[in-house]
């Protein structure tokens, strides 16, 4: 798998820039550890104060680059290149330079689809008397990412099961055996064969509750009875609720 | 701007560093050092490097490889050396491309013509702009600072007008009646930064090549480096080297004189520093081809 990071940097010249004659971009950056790169980008060349100057300045800037991958993400194969690097001139005195870098060869754990992190989809099994307990759940499905205290709390405090989680596209269905926990759906008209989705939504910057209420159909009640949205902030997860009949 | 993972991609490079230089992408890689010039369209330097090579015509940067889309040439590494020096390493150059690919074109009356009418109406054109831009001048009360310069000047820049319309009519007396035209290689984009000093000079940037009169490229540099250089000792080099013919000198001499627009400019200092250019221009021009007007060079003519 690749990953392109892209850096940018507004680099303020203490005279003014003219033109850029050449520019020359060399790095050490590399992997550290297994979840870290780190190096510094070396931007140097010449330049001529203005147009007409005759002259040419020399420049070097040493720009340091540190960024850490998340756990989901095994690199041990990684490798760190360029994939592409351009510079502007702004406000006449300032260097803006942006380098793409292409990080390969990292792979993911666990078949986890990083396009579909933000939603999960739950699905109960048809047979609402299997119940398994979250706590087993969790153990075998690593890559929700969701605290195993917060879920087991969150069903305590419904008296509602999960479930069987499924990730899209996954064969594996996590079955856990355990105590049968009365269910919120016994009220439910067995006769239709409903069953309880549940939606772990993982906050973006652009989200709001109005948002996700709307995006997921459902009630800003409901929303609030699963989650503690006062102090939400990105990349936390929400639970929302759904119920789907066949 | 070009994607130079593309570039290291599909010429299979390990790069070390990336340069970009004007057009060229220069990348010092594992396997030796390469320059990437993004070909322009219609420009196959290939050919013409061959041409040149067949004509001993040795000042060439080494063309490793060219494709649809890059040229790839040899790094060269540029030796620091006094931009004086360069420039006569440059006219040197330029005459020893312009003796080696010389021959002479069969040409009919209209082509003459066509240089004689084309060079007539830029010179009319010249005047009128500077006529409407005296008149305007004259007609405010208070004359700006640039425009004062401009007043002052004003006989200077069309005496050098009136000198290129007489002489215009001079040339083309002395070449109505041939048939033939000397031609050479031109490299047509003459700049101190396309000359290479190394153990050996290389002339870079062929892109827009073409063939035509010698005194083309004298022109271009002469346009491009008037007022840094002293050109009466490089003009004397490049002759002894490669003598012009009198009607091409007297075409170069006519185009020279003709004086350029004024650059707008937004601010009055920098409206003041374009009208000095200008008039720089003019004067060293004049200094330059005076010598060449003497009682004596006109007897010897």
């Amino acid at each position: 798998m690749k990953k392109i990071v892209s850096f940018k940097k507004d680099i303020p010249f203490n005279t003014k820039i003219g033109e850029i004659t050449s520019i020359s971009l060399e790095h050490n950056v590399k992997m550290i550890e297994l979840d870290h790169i780190s190096g510094e980008f070396i931007v140097s060349g010449d330049y001529k104060v203005t147009d007409v100057s005759v002259n040419r300045e020399p420049f070097s800037y040493n720009l340091p680059f540190d960024i850490a991958l998340d756990t989901k993400y095994n690199a041990d194969k990684a490798k760190v290149e360029i994939d592409d690097f351009y510079f502007e001139i702004t406000n006449e005195q300032i260097l803006n330079v942006n380098i793409d870098v292409l990080i390969d060869g990292i792979e993911i754990v666990d078949d986890f689809d990083i396009e579909k992190e933000s939603e999960i989809v739950e699905n109960e099994n048809e047979n609402l008397q299997e119940i398994r307990t979250a706590k087993d759940k969790i153990n075998n499905v690593d890559y929700l990412e969701v605290e195993e205290d917060e879920i087991i709390d969150l069903f305590k405090e419904i008296e509602t099961p999960p479930i069987d989680i499924e990730i899209e596209g996954s064969e594996e269905k996590n079955m856990v055996e355990g105590e049968k926990i009365k269910s919120l759906f016994d009220s439910f008209d067995d006769s239709n064969e409903t069953f309880t989705t549940y939606h772990v939504h993982i906050v973006r910057e652009s989200d709001t509750i109005d948002s996700i209420v709307t995006k997921y159909n459902t009630t800003r009640e409901e929303v609030i009875a699963y989650n503690k949205i006062d102090e939400l902030k990105l990349g936390d997860k929400i639970v929302i609720p759904a119920v789907v009949n066949e | 701007m070009n994607n130079i993972k593309d570039i290291t991609n599909n010429y299979a490079l390990i790069p070390k560093r990336y340069t970009y230089k004007k057009n060229a992408i220069i990348i010092d890689a594992d396997d030796g050092h390469f320059v990437f010039k993004k070909r322009a369209n219609n420009n196959n330097n290939n050919q013409l490097f061959k041409y040149l090579k067949s004509r001993n015509f040795i000042y060439l940067p080494n063309l490793i490889k060219t494709d649809d889309k890059y040229d790839i040439y040899q790094y060269i590494e540029d030796i620091d050396t006094p931009r004086e020096q360069r420039a006569l390493d440059l006219m040197y150059i330029i005459a020893m491309l312009h003796n080696k690919t010389t021959f002479y074109k069969d040409i009919d009356d209209d082509e003459y013509k066509a240089i004689y009418e084309e060079t007539i109406k830029k010179i009319d054109y010249m005047y009128n702009y500077y006529n409407d831009i005296i008149i305007n001048i004259e007609k405010s009360i208070y004359m700006s600072p640039s425009d004062y310069l401009i007043a002052r000047n004003i006989s200077t820049i069309f005496n050098s007008i009136m000198f290129s319309r007489r002489e215009i009519e001079q040339w083309y007396e002395l070449v109505k009646d041939t048939n033939k035209k000397r031609v050479v290689t031109l490299h047509n984009n003459l700049d101190l930064d396309h000359l290479l000093r190394n153990e050996e000079m290389y002339l870079l940037s062929w892109d827009k090549s073409t063939q035509g009169m010698p005194f083309l490229d004298l022109l271009e540099f002469y346009n491009r480096y008037a007022l840094e250089f002293d050109f009466e000792e490089l003009f004397k080099f490049y002759e002894s080297k490669y003598p012009l013919l009198k009607e091409e000198k007297l075409l170069l001499f006519i185009m020279m004189s003709i004086p350029r627009k004024l650059e707008y400019k937004e601010s009055e200092i920098e409206r003041c520093g374009e009208a000095r250019k200008v008039l720089d221009y003019i004067f060293k021009t004049e200094i330059l081809i005076t010598p060449y007007y003497t009682v004596e060079n006109k007897k010897e003519s």
